[in-house]
């Protein structure tokens, strides 16, 4: 079996090695450390770098924290050295605010550590939620937040005041003590847990947030080290005083890491008041500025935060203004526009859409330019939904474009153009989250609105050509979809030249479509041509490179080269993995490993694969996707294949549940899942409701169908099992003219139908019938004669004949089955023939003996 | 062989394979801190990680007995993440009650990728963990001081021979011969698994 390299990592010392240092760092099973000069250990916290005892010191007898850090916490020895010099420096810190460094050494095993005044009281949130609690106006609290905010803030400036910065401030590190004072905890230890020139030092700041991820910086999640200063400090802060104030955290912090540091990178903070409307608009202001994602934006020190803080208690103005909310979408909108796709943009956006789009409409009703600015807001927002998505971001983006798309149509009216634009994206919307009739309407509009504006060749023309088109392919409507693609292709060629970008979608789609038809060659040519496009232009790491790549090797894989399909699906996925892309590409890459492995015969990878990506899709779609259906469907198809064929019914069912609900019932999805469900109630014995589905599945079908037609060979098994000949043979018939339509089904599969049938009518009495069907099984194997079914075949053919007394054809026949028989020995061991080949070859031998003891004529 | 024996014989079913049980309290011990850490990686506080995991034992054992615990197929690896994965979530709504802008559930279609880090990540520690339970026992105390000092720790061989008496060879040699016995044992384990 196949393993990607990513799977022998413990094969790889250095690998294995990276994680026996952090099983070892977990003390897992090990010992509590034994800490020269201090007893008593109890583990108080644990964290990714660390671990926390509380202990007694043994000299004073006083109680203190030791932190014992992780082998390899510190990197090199250059961090060690630099270990030491701050964790002196940090003693010299004298602050009743702070909790500093007490002393430091090795532990036997060499692990550093280093001791801290134990505080004895909540942690700040902890605090907060308990004072919150109490039966008190909330400006009473509020005020005594600030209060204690403020003596928080001032022991991180006395701090920055002597030259060492936190980096890692969060509730968690900060306790307050009996007296009811903060106490910061952890000072400048993060600063020597990220040893500054390590190259893996963004994965080192990820992997640090794994426990508390909400309370970095921008600067810190993006990796860039070198600009953390005291404004990082300044914006942990501010995230602090936010939490105060509300009560949690400004970005959503439970929907996984990826998402909350994103959200610090690039949604807009979002003001205090709107979540509680009590907190005035200086202290918005305030913590807004602290939030800034630029530093420069920001305060530039926590003595400019502090002394904002006491102008606004003093009823001064504050230094921090908030600009115009229309501005700062504008800004933000203009910055953000690639990372749209994110959710947590997604959630900032949305929360601000009911307000600002209707200050956008009657501020800037008369101007193109705002209506301009609009419809990019709407295409972004929407755009971030396409195309590999959760439902869940979708139906909230329903519910917002109910009444906006509503109301822009209105305002829209006199402006064509910008309506068109509009329709567009609302299409394309209503097109993911697969409510076709609704697309299909606003694109054909678009559609109709662009050609009316426009004469002859227009980008926004191919676009909407482009994709309308892309949206009878996804129904299967390929006969539309076709003339509007190539329309399109040929308008972007004459409008952009050979080797754009738009052209290379164009040429994607097309050959997407080709693909489906089985039209090799062309589809091909387009596909490489789309993939060198985009190599060129994009590179390797590009998303839309890889989607060329994954239709690449679709092709490939359905023309059977499958070493070639594997090859290019591996890059793709490796691509896919190594950038980051989202799950369902990812889960697309596995799915079609999987269908490869099928192909091959590798049953268990197949599995394996299949259902990574049934799994990967449900986990990003929800598992009422019609893709997670589709997903469930191959995976159920596997497992039949492997003989669990009870648990590939239910899973078959309940896919074809789904994908039933938003596609026609001869949509290629669902006629798949009809014939697979029909083909595991056969297996499991349930024939007769089997044969109504696939009989109606036969009926409907225009093209033919490899699927179909397997189902009804194996119903037809199943009746043959019963001993009902009859009934088999008819079913084998409908199989044999679903195998006859399809375009190019190799001959071997009509052969073998025909092989049975004329076993069948041999069965039933019925030599002229068996003769005339083996006949044309023979000759549709013409040039496999190595292969033992020709030989089969040829000898049953033989007796047929010599049965209607054609003696003089049944002795060629015999002897071609003799010549057949000896071919395919030559091909194979003996060993993998089977008892009946065998029994079959001796029958040969013995009519052949009879047939030449006879006299000829 | 007839076309007709020949298709069924392709069709013919493959029956799942025969499962050894393990008990529960096996269980426990193997996967136990698999989950916690699972947990703890989606960023959920000790005291609800190990809340989570009593939920994960329980829900399984709910399952039962249609579920066969069967640690040396892959299935049971998947299975035991979706367990895990719907009672992190679970714990997470629990303590986040839905406020004004959590209210819009965002899935962020990084998440999953982001999630099946951490869980494969969790997977190799878990391996690694059982691993080197078994090399505590087998190897000799020195041995392993010196794997933890000179492998582990990244001190100087020169200087872990000195401290614990050996000759620099005997160091390395303790190094790979310690990490080829966790790579072997690893392997022993995965092979039934994928």
């Amino acid at each position: 079996m196949e393993r990607t390299d990513e799977s022998r990592w413990h094969e790889d010392p250095d690998e294995l090695l990276g994680i026996v240092r952090r099983v070892h760092a977990e003390g897992a099973g090990g010992p509590t450390p034994e800490i020269e000069g201090h007893a008593h250990l109890r583990e108080i916290a644990r964290g990714g770098q660390s671990v926390v005892y509380r202990a007694t010191e043994t000299e004073s007898g006083e109680e203190v924290a030791v932190k014992v850090l992780a082998p390899g916490a510190l990197g090199s020895e250059t961090s060690e050295l630099r270990f030491e010099r701050e964790f002196h420096a940090l003693r010299t810190l004298r602050h009743p605010g702070l909790v500093g460094g007490r002393t430091c050494g090795r532990t036997a095993d060499g692990r550093r550590w280093l001791t801290m005044e134990f505080v004895d009281g909540p942690r700040l949130d902890e605090w907060a939620a308990a004072r919150r609690a109490d039966d008190r106006p909330p400006d009473a609290f509020r005020e005594e937040a600030l209060a204690m905010f403020s003596a928080i803030a001032r022991a991180v400036r006395y701090a920055h005041q002597h030259g060492v910065l936190h980096r890692d401030l969060k509730p968690s590190n900060i306790r307050i003590d009996p007296l009811g004072a903060p106490r910061v905890l952890d000072f400048g230890i993060a600063k020597v847990d990220l040893p500054a020139d390590d190259d893996t030092r963004l994965l080192t700041v990820s992997r640090q947030f794994l426990g508390t991820p909400g309370y970095a910086a921008p600067e810190q999640v993006a990796g860039r080290l070198d600009e953390i200063d005291a404004r990082t400090d300044v914006h942990a802060l501010g995230l602090l005083l936010y939490e105060l104030l509300v009560g949690r955290p400004p970005y959503p912090v439970d929907a996984g890491l990826a998402a909350t540091l994103t959200a610090i990178e690039s949604a807009p903070p979002p003001r205090p008041s709107r979540a509680d409307p009590g907190i005035d608009a200086d202290l918005d202001a305030i913590v807004l500025c602290a939030l800034q994602k630029d530093p420069a934006d920001r305060y530039q020190s926590v003595d400019a935060l502090l002394a904002d803080l006491d102008r606004r208690r003093d009823g001064l103005p504050v230094q921090a203004h908030p600009a115009g909310a229309f501005y700062e979408l504008r800004k933000w909108v203009g910055r953000n526009r690639l990372l749209f796709g994110l959710a947590a943009a997604l959630v900032a956006l949305l929360a601000s859409f009911g307000v600002t789009a209707g200050v956008l409409l009657s501020r800037e009703r008369a101007t193109r330019a705002g209506k301009e600015r609009l419809s990019d807001y709407l295409l972004g927002l929407l755009l971030s939904t396409d195309p590999f998505r959760s439902s869940d971001p979708a139906r909230s983006v329903d519910a917002l474009l109910a009444g906006a798309a509503d109301r822009l149509k209105v305002e829209l009216a006199d402006d064509p153009i910008e309506q068109a634009r509009l329709l567009n994206v609302v299409g394309i919307h209503h097109r993911t989250a697969a409510r076709y009739p609704e697309s299909e309407e606003a694109l054909r509009e678009a559609l109709r609105l662009r050609r009316a504006e426009h004469d002859g060749d227009h980008e926004d023309v191919a676009e909407s050509l482009t994709e309308l088109g892309s949206l009878f392919l996804f129904v299967d409507r390929l006969a539309e979809a076709e003339p509007m693609l190539r329309e399109a292709l040929a308008m972007r060629r004459r409008l952009h030249g050979e080797s754009d970008l738009r052209v290379a979608e164009n040429l994607g789609r097309l050959g997407h479509l080709l693909v489906s038809r089985d039209e090799r060659t062309e589809s091909r040519a387009l596909l490489e041509e789309a993939l060198r496009i985009r190599l060129e232009r994009l590179g390797e790491d590009d998303a839309a490179t890889v989607a060329s790549m994954h239709q690449l090797s679709q092709l490939h894989q359905r023309a059977g080269d499958l070493d070639e399909a594997r090859a290019l699906q591996e890059r793709a996925l490796r691509i896919r993995k190594e950038r980051g892309m989202p799950a369902p590409s990812v889960a697309a890459g596995h799915g079609m490993l999987g269908r490869i492995a099928q192909a091959r015969g590798d049953l268990e990878t197949a599995e394996r694969e299949l259902r990574r990506a049934r799994d990967l899709r449900a986990e990003a779609l929800g598992p009422e996707h019609e893709d997670v259906a589709v997903a469930a469907g191959e995976h159920a198809f596997v497992l039949a294949a492997r003989g669990e064929t009870a648990a590939a019914l239910a899973e078959a069912e309940e896919a074809l549940r789904i994908v039933r609900r938003t596609l026609p019932a001869t949509h290629p999805h669902v006629m798949t899942l009809r014939v697979d469900v029909a083909a595991y109630r056969a297996r499991l014995g349930a024939l007769d409701v089997a044969e109504e589905e696939l009989r109606s599945a036969h009926a409907e079908t225009v093209g033919g169908s490899g699927r179909l037609a397997s189902a009804l060979e194996l119903l037809a098994v199943a009746r043959l099992e019963r001993g009902e000949l009859e009934a088999a043979g008819e079913l084998l018939r409908l199989a044999l003219g679903q195998v006859r339509r399809l375009r190019d089904a190799p001959p071997e599969r009509a052969a073998g139908i025909l092989g049975s049938l004329g076993w069948i009518a041999g069965e039933r009495g019925d030599p002229e019938t068996a003769r005339a069907n083996l006949a044309e099984a023979v000759a549709l194997l013409d040039g496999h004669e190595d292969d033992p079914a020709h030989a089969d075949f040829l000898a049953r053919l033989a007796t047929h004949l010599r049965a209607l007394g054609r003696e003089e054809e049944a002795r060629r026949a015999a002897a071609s089955a003799r010549a057949s028989f000896e071919a395919a020995a030559r091909e194979r061991e003996s060993a993998r023939w089977s008892d009946a080949d065998l029994r079959t070859r001796a029958r040969t031998e013995r009519l052949l003996r009879e047939l030449e003891a006879a006299p000829g004529d | 062989m007839t076309p007709i024996e020949r298709t069924r014989a392709s069709l013919l079913a493959r029956l799942s394979g025969d499962a050894d049980r393990a008990t529960w309290l096996e269980f426990f011990d193997a996967y136990g801190p698999l989950v916690h850490g699972y947990a703890r990686g989606r960023g959920l506080q000790p005291v609800d990680a190990d809340d989570v995991v009593q939920e994960v034992l329980l829900s399984l054992m709910r399952a039962m007995p249609g579920f066969r615990y069967d640690p040396a197929r892959g299935r049971f690896r998947g299975y035991l993440r979706t367990v895990a994965a719907r009672a992190i979530s679970a714990r997470i709504r629990q303590n986040r009650p839905a406020a004004a802008l959590q209210d819009v559930e965002l899935a962020d279609p990084a998440l999953s990728t982001d999630d099946d880090d951490v869980w494969e990540d969790e997977w190799r520690l878990h391996h690694v963990r059982r691993a080197m339970r078994v090399v505590e026992s087998e190897f000799g105390e020195r041995d392993r001081l010196a794997f933890t000092r000179y492998a582990v720790n990244g001190d100087p061989p020169e200087q872990t021979a000195r401290e614990l008496g050996m000759s620099i060879d005997q160091v390395y040699q303790a190094k790979s011969r310690i990490l080829r016995r966790l790579s072997t044992l690893i392997e022993a384990r995965r092979r039934g698994e994928d």
